[in-house]
């Protein structure tokens, strides 16, 4: 049999611009596949690439039909209901839409089907930012919003060179950008963010939680995420007293230290006495935890904060979007000891069994030692006595893991030292707690401010000294003082398998680092930061105390409406003084300037001749003195008979020109326009 | 007015009746050194219109009659052996003349119309080896029927492209067409017409039409007709670099008529229906007003 050649059926469009869409869906579309379940979205490039591979081939093309279309659609739906474990939410629907998006390649049979790809990439592109608000999310928007108006254009203009396309992209997203200032500054803003309710489960969120275990400190501090910055309105303290406070563990449930069920909701007692304080402000990163971080020991919480017993900071909603707060700390905050006897019995649980040799340790120093203060100090010298090591990569430990590390392997990270010094402590009969937080951060020399990254993470410990209260005590800044002292890059500089950004040897990726902290954190500020209040305080300050919502909504409204006037009467400013060097034309635009108050304007087509015949025939009156006038410019214009004199003549002839107006009525000014149709030559074959 | 082409259009307007508009055109394409397609159905003055401007401007006219067995040499002449049989001798053709009426001129095989249409470009003809230059000035005006009619020739694009002009005759107005009815014979009236120039003078005439000057305003304008009509999917094709030569020539002989210094706006707008319109061919609009859409889309500068 004679294989008979199959001819591809046409393509919709011309073939490059197909090849920009799927760009373009591309750009739109693979943030999304990275926080898909992964079988879809392997699926869905399966089907992105397949296409591709077609139009670039242009091979036969396979339109599925609506049984496979079913398939297709029942699988995705099918995944997406296993992953997420429901139907509604903001990641379902997402996950949906990519998926319908990248089938609807399948169906690409008419220019029609392209727009409906690139409009729904342009709404995808709106669902990023449920994501991330950064920066950086925000220069990718942009790149793919100018990729998506780049398909648009060339499918209007697919014969145009692709130089001139992108120009007039570029020009359109420029003219864009007015409006979403206007649209910024003016669109009323939600006290609560419109998107909080269904966070799915999916969402990997780093940071501090409520429990850690032997190694979830040393896999935090790879990430280099920012958590929160700081900036100080009074003298900082020098690093090694930077602590920030954050999620407070008491209890120990096998190797996993685990913060308190229900928050100890009764307020930490007055203070009786203020040492020195640092009022700071703190601009925190969303991560969907709540934990809220401030210098020890704040004095209180900010509002919608909520200051436990145990001094942790919490806030009453999720931090899902950026916040900032000031908060006042004190160092020696408050030596009055006051215990109550639930927090006793919290700061002294141990399980039952285990660590057995720890436990022995203990009762030794429990038996050397009366006074609390003592075990401290003697818990501190077995660190240093036994040649302790802190390393990010402590060898791996099995059962009764602090026995293994205190008396076997002896190297290890803060949350090693933090558990094992309170655990000892607990075992000597002093009560004992681990705090976790960061230590130190990153002083930032461009924009003075403090950066706190992941990569600070930090855990230690606090110990209940009768006459003292609760003191800090931090083992690890016995073992390894420059942990504490000059940071966590200089103390793990000679680990292998660092990223590279905590390598401090780097000196221009420091540099390139600090630039766009800064950048980040100024967009945090200004732009996330563009709350209600400052919405209200920024009009106040203009002068517009107080707008009601809909009065913004009605003002947005009206500005958008004007945008279009603006903008042209901008681009005839800037072109009338680029252009004003001819000064007959700058006589001519008056000519017309005042025909068109008298009720005759220039059709942009028109001469200055046919402008003038016409204009003498519907103001008779000045008939004569239009011709001459009309007549004058174009020679001045067009011929090449100027003077000064001629100039000047035409010039004073043109001010003392006063058109009288047309009477209404005489002329209708549709039939006007009809008219002057006539005064182009008529097509050289109907005769005539 | 240029008075002596007012004189010329006037006693030319003696035999062919309201033709004022062509007869304008007409001298437009002379003077712009262009060739010119009279377009139209039968018996509507085509034929007559050529005599009359040949007479009434003084010069050599010879009529070509195109037929399906024209030839090239009977268009361009032909060698003949002498009587002494040792040389040849070269009888020119027809062609050779000041102004030439190539009388339906798709009626002739494509074989003997590019006969023609090459001497009408390279201004000379060359035969047996030998190039003779046609004389000055050389002014072709072709006229054909409209190409639906049988047994034509459709001349292509790019022969078209070779006329500066293209207009129609059109039905005269009915009192053109009382004065014709009851008057005298037209071949009678023609014979009576005086010439009104002399080839010096239309020499001369042409030197002046190239030293007209022309705005930097106004090329402004001339480029953005010729931009507008390359924007994709407006026209077939648009208008190539020698249709603006084309237009900036007519343009400029309009305004010698006119008796003005420069080209003005005004003039490219006369001028712009008759050479564009046997080169652009609109997607939208239809053919009658293809040119005046154009006009009206495109802002004076």
């Amino acid at each position: 049999m004679m294989p008979h050649a199959t001819i591809p059926p046409p393509l919709p469009c011309p073939r490059h611009v197909l090849v920009w869409g799927w760009i373009a869906s591309i750009f739109s579309l693979s943030p999304h596949l990275l926080s898909m379940p992964p079988a879809l979205s392997v699926g869905c490039l399966v089907v992105g690439l397949y296409w591709l591979w077609n139009v670039l081939g242009n091979h036969q093309r396979w339109f599925p039909g609506s049984y496979v279309q079913l398939f297709f659609l029942a699988t995705s739906l099918l995944t997406i209901r296993i992953t997420y474990g429901q139907w509604l939410g903001r990641e379902t629907a997402t996950a949906f839409l990519v998926t319908l998006a990248f089938l609807k390649m399948f169906e690409l049979r008419r220019e029609r089907d392209l727009f409906v790809l690139v409009l729904l990439g342009y709404f995808l592109l709106i669902t990023q930012f449920f994501q991330s608000q950064s920066l950086l999310q925000t220069f990718y928007a942009i790149a793919t919003a100018t990729v998506s108006t780049l398909v648009l254009v060339l499918n209007h203009r697919s014969e145009t060179p692709l130089k001139i396309c992108w120009h007039q992209t570029g020009k359109t997203i420029l003219q864009a950008l007015p409006l979403t200032g206007i649209f910024f500054l003016l669109l009323p803003r939600l006290h609560a963010p419109l998107w909080t309710s269904p966070a799915t489960a999916k969402q990997t969120i780093t940071g501090l939680s409520e429990s850690m275990q032997p190694g979830s400190i040393s896999q935090l501090i790879l990430s280099s995420k920012v958590v929160f910055r700081v900036r100080f309105l009074t003298p900082p303290p020098s690093p090694a007293t930077m602590y920030w406070r954050g999620p407070v563990l008491w209890q120990l449930r096998g190797e996993t230290w685990h913060s308190l069920a229900v928050p100890l909701s009764h307020p930490p007692p007055r203070p009786k006495h203020f040492g020195p304080g640092w009022i700071h402000e703190v601009t925190m990163e969303p991560n969907s935890l709540r934990y809220m971080f401030a210098l020890e020991f704040p004095q209180a919480a900010p509002p919608g904060g909520q200051l436990s017993r145990d001094r942790q900071m919490v806030s009453l909603e999720p931090i899902d979007t950026a916040i900032r707060y000031t908060v006042i700390s004190h160092p020696d905050f408050s030596k009055k000891p006051s215990f109550l006897e639930l927090d006793k019995s919290w700061a002294l649980a141990l399980p039952g069994s285990g660590n057995a040799r720890a436990r022995r340790l203990a009762q030794t120093w429990r038996e050397t030692f009366s006074h609390p203060e003592a075990i401290v100090r003697a818990g501190l010298d077995y660190f240093v006595a036994n040649a302790f090591v802190y390393t990010l990569s402590p060898p791996l430990l099995a059962h009764d893991s602090i026995d293994g590390f205190l008396f076997d392997t002896r190297k290890g990270f803060c949350e090693h030292y933090a558990g094992a010094f309170t655990f000892l402590m607990r075992s000597a009969g002093v009560p004992a707690r681990i705090v976790t937080g960061y230590q130190g951060g990153t002083l930032n020399p461009l924009g003075d401010h403090l950066t706190v990254r992941n990569s600070d993470a930090h855990a230690w410990t606090e110990a209940w000294l009768p006459d003292q209260g609760w003191v800090r005590i931090d083992p690890t800044a016995v073992v390894s003082p420059s942990r504490v002292e000059t940071g966590i890059q200089e103390a793990i500089a000679r680990e292998p398998g660092i990223p590279p950004s905590l390598n401090p040897k780097n000196g221009l990726l420091q540099q390139w680092r600090n630039v766009w902290d800064l950048a980040d954190h100024r967009w945090n500020q200004i732009v996330l930061g563009f709350d209600a209040e400052k919405q209200m305080a920024f009009w106040s300050y203009l002068g517009w105390s107080q707008p009601e919502s809909w009065e913004l909504v009605v003002a947005l409204l009206l500005a958008t409406a004007a945008f279009p006037f603006i903008f042209s009467l901008l681009a005839r400013v800037v072109k009338s003084a680029s252009g004003s060097k001819d000064v007959t034309e700058v006589m001519y635009q008056k000519f017309c300037r005042k025909l068109a108050r008298a009720g005759v304007a220039r059709f942009p087509w028109e001469g200055a001749l046919t402008f003038g015949e016409r204009a003498g025939s519907l103001l008779p009156q000045n008939r004569t003195e239009i011709l001459l006038i009309a007549k004058n410019c174009s020679e001045l214009r067009y011929e090449k008979n100027t003077s000064p004199d001629k100039i000047h003549a035409l010039d004073r002839r043109i001010r003392a020109f006063k058109p009288q107006g047309k009477q209404p009525g005489e002329r209708d000014p549709l039939r006007a326009k009809t008219k002057t149709l006539e005064a182009l030559p008529p097509n050289p074959r109907r005769g005539g | 007015m240029h008075a002596l082409l007012s004189a010329v259009v006037d006693t030319a307007e003696t035999v062919i009746l309201g033709k004022r508009r062509q007869l304008r055109m007409a001298l437009c394409c002379l003077l712009a050194r262009g060739h010119l397609l009279i377009e139209d159905v039968p018996g509507v003055g085509k034929t007559l219109f050529a005599h009359v401007l040949a007479q009434v401007l003084g010069l050599k006219f010879q009529r070509i009659q195109f037929t399906s067995d024209l030839m090239p040499a009977d268009i361009l002449g032909f060698s003949m052996p002498n009587s002494d049989q040792t040389s040849f001798r070269f009888h020119p053709g027809p062609v050779f003349s000041q102004i030439i009426l190539a009388d339906e001129i798709n009626r002739a095989t494509p074989k003997a119309q590019s006969a023609l249409l090459e001497a009408m470009e390279e201004r000379q003809v060359t035969a047996e080896g030998e190039t003779r230059p046609l004389p000055e000035p050389f002014f072709v005006i072709a006229t054909q029927n409209p190409s639906s009619h049988i047994g034509a020739f459709h001349l292509p694009e790019s022969q078209l492209d070779r006329f500066l002009m293209r207009i129609g005759m059109g039905y005269p107005s009915p009192e053109a067409e009382r004065t014709l009815l009851a008057g005298l014979d037209r071949r009678i009236l023609l014979k009576k017409i005086r010439s009104q120039l002399d080839t010096e003078t239309l020499e001369n005439m042409m030197a002046q039409v190239a030293q007209i000057h022309v705005a930097e305003s106004l090329m402004d304008y001339l480029q953005s007709i010729l931009a507008y009509t390359r924007i994709p999917n407006r026209y077939v094709t648009g208008l190539s670099p020698r249709a603006g030569l084309a237009l900036l020539a007519a343009a400029k002989a309009h305004a010698f008529i006119e008796g003005r210094k420069g080209v003005t706006p005004e003039d490219v707008q006369a001028v712009l229906p008759a050479v564009t319109d046997h080169r652009l061919v609109s997607r939208n609009d239809d053919p009658q007003n293809t040119a005046r859409s154009l006009l009206m889309a495109v802002a004076v500068a």
